[in-house]
């Protein structure tokens, strides 16, 4: 008999699989068999920061790109891209800024293919969303009122996009 | 309210068996992990910056008159060793937090469903734990102590990546939730290993409480959420009760199939467990938990009826080492620690019975 799956080597192997609670019977080759099997294929359990340091190494770095992160080092603590991946923590919260080029595939990784946050924000920044939310809206408006050649009205929301841009400002420092 | 009396009171409120599902689900846990903006993260920052956290914390959390309980500080480097043990033991602090390099604290609230841990991993951990399944209230009151804070500090924050923390799987909403699950069905019945890698796959994580390994010690599992950026905190809370409930349907399912297939048997294992914890000179913490899941189980199918079905979360927590050293007065070997924890079972029993036996007078 030749195995099903490769069609090519003879099949030594008889592997009862269960499927949809009805057992059924294939019949493959030592190595299709290895590949299919659960449990034979199962690597050893990464410790967190193997799993972490992988995933900090792109898969294959250029030399380039290499050296180029070698020499990125955090201004605030301190922190090399070595040590960033060595521990698979960040130091201070400007690391974020420091290593950023590196992070996206990273937090998608660990996170599910996600790699912004939506959700709570700060109070301080709660304000700030919201601002800036109500500028573009009041710049949206603006535009249409001078597509509609009421300039009146664009000149008043103008004023309006101005005090809320000066607010802005004021509520960044 | 001083530490001895603190400790020595040692019913805390999530150990109680109320609160919804509480058959099944023993505590709800959420954690909320911050930083505050303008000091370098734990792992890089100098002993003055750990000083001025530990300080403005603190300060902040006792004066807030807006809070609805009282908060006590404990610092780390002040406590004894084995009130640290006990502290660890009840899940208010973490191992880590007593290693600390620098000044680390706790601020624990009066019934101890809250504590934050300042200068752990991460400047701030908020942490609720209530009994039963309440995810949202959890979170409730945890966001609410989180909110003071709010107004007193600024956070480290960034718009793409919200609040930043020293390890990447907390970035975001720095949020984890868990549920702890007593599932002596499912193990029994070998389901957990099959369900474990699905559960995964659904961005959360299941695993044994109590000591590492395969093996989940008494049958307590952990589930909660790993995903903790691109998701809304509603969002997770919600999955995870999702989660949850469909797992005490299955653990609910899988217990009427032993009872349906196999009551004699399972009695006889249920009542032989009580049968050891109510005799037994020595026991090993493996013995204890598997005997004292097995009585949970037997209280919850009606099968033992004179057991406080508090027994497994208390006796689990208060047969650790440090409970037990306290209870004794001492300090132990490991093979005295296996005396005394037969004897602290026994005697738990016994006010039980006790109780019993005055109805029958």
């Amino acid at each position: 008999m030749i195995c099903e799956n490769c069609k090519q080597r003879p099949a030594h192997v008889k592997m009862t699989v269960t499927q949809n609670g009805e057992p059924f019977t294939r019949h493959l080759c030592e190595v299709c068999a290895s590949q299919l099997h659960p449990f034979q294929n199962q690597q050893d359990p990464l410790t967190v920061h193997q799993l972490l340091t992988n995933l900090f190494t792109p898969e294959q770095p250029t030399k380039q790109a290499n050296r180029e992160k070698s020499q990125w080092s955090c201004p605030t603590c301190g922190w090399t891209y070595e040590r960033f991946v060595h521990r698979g923590k960040f130091g201070c919260a400007d690391c974020y800024t420091t290593f950023g080029n590196a992070l996206p595939p990273v937090m998608k990784r660990l996170h599910n293919g996600n790699a912004e946050h939506i959700g709570q924000v700060p109070e301080a920044f709660e304000e700030t969303r919201d601002l800036k939310r109500r500028i573009e809206d009041i710049r949206s408006r603006m535009q249409e009122a001078i597509a509609q050649e009421e300039f009146e009205t664009a000149a008043t929301l103008r004023d309006q996009a101005r005090e809320l841009e000066a607010k802005l400002l004021k509520g960044g420092d | 309210m001083d530490m001895d009396r603190f400790l020595k009171n040692q019913v805390t409120s999530w150990m109680e068996s109320t609160g919804e599902y509480a058959d099944i689900v023993m505590s709800t846990r959420i954690r909320l992990a911050r930083n505050l903006d303008g000091y370098r993260f734990p792992l890089a920052f100098t002993e003055d910056e750990a000083h001025r956290i530990e300080q403005t914390v603190t300060g902040i959390l006792l004066d807030a008159d807006k809070l609805p309980q009282q908060f006590t500080s404990y610092q780390m480097k002040q406590l004894d060793p084995l009130d640290k043990q006990v502290l660890i033991e009840k899940h208010l602090i973490s191992p880590s937090l007593i290693e600390a390099e620098y000044e680390s604290a706790a601020v624990i609230s009066e019934d101890e469903s809250l504590s934050i841990m300042i200068n752990e991993e991460d400047h701030l951990r908020i942490q609720c734990i209530l009994p039963g399944l309440q995810l949202e209230e959890a979170y409730r009151q945890a966001r609410n102590i989180d909110r003071v804070l709010d107004r007193e500090v600024s956070y480290a924050f960034d718009e793409k990546y919200g609040y930043l923390t020293t390890c990447p799987t907390n970035t975001g909403t720095g949020l984890r939730a868990s549920v702890m699950m007593h599932l002596p069905a499912l193990t029994a019945t070998k389901q957990m290993a099959k369900i474990a890698p699905i559960i995964n796959r659904l961005g959360m994580v299941v695993r044994g409480i109590y000591g590492e390994g395969s093996e989940a010690l008494g049958n307590v599992y952990q589930v909660s959420n790993q995903v903790t950026l691109g998701k809304a905190e509603v969002e997770i809370l919600q999955e995870l009760q999702g989660l949850t409930k469909q797992l005490i349907e299955k653990e609910r399912e899988a217990r009427q199939a032993l009872l349906s297939h196999s009551r004699i048997i399972l009695e006889d294992k249920l009542f032989r467990s009580l049968g050891t914890l109510r005799y037994a000179r020595m026991l090993s913490t493996e013995e204890a938990a598997s005997c004292l899941s097995d009585v949970r189980l037997a209280i919850d199918l009606g099968i033992i009826t004179h057991v406080s079905k508090t027994i497994l979360n208390e006796c689990m927590v208060f047969m650790q080492p440090g409970f037990l050293q306290q209870y004794a007065g001492s300090s132990l070997s490991p093979k005295d620690r296996d005396v005394f924890r037969a004897k602290m079972i026994r005697e738990r029993l016994t006010i039980e019975e006790k109780g019993e036996n005055s109805y029958d007078v």
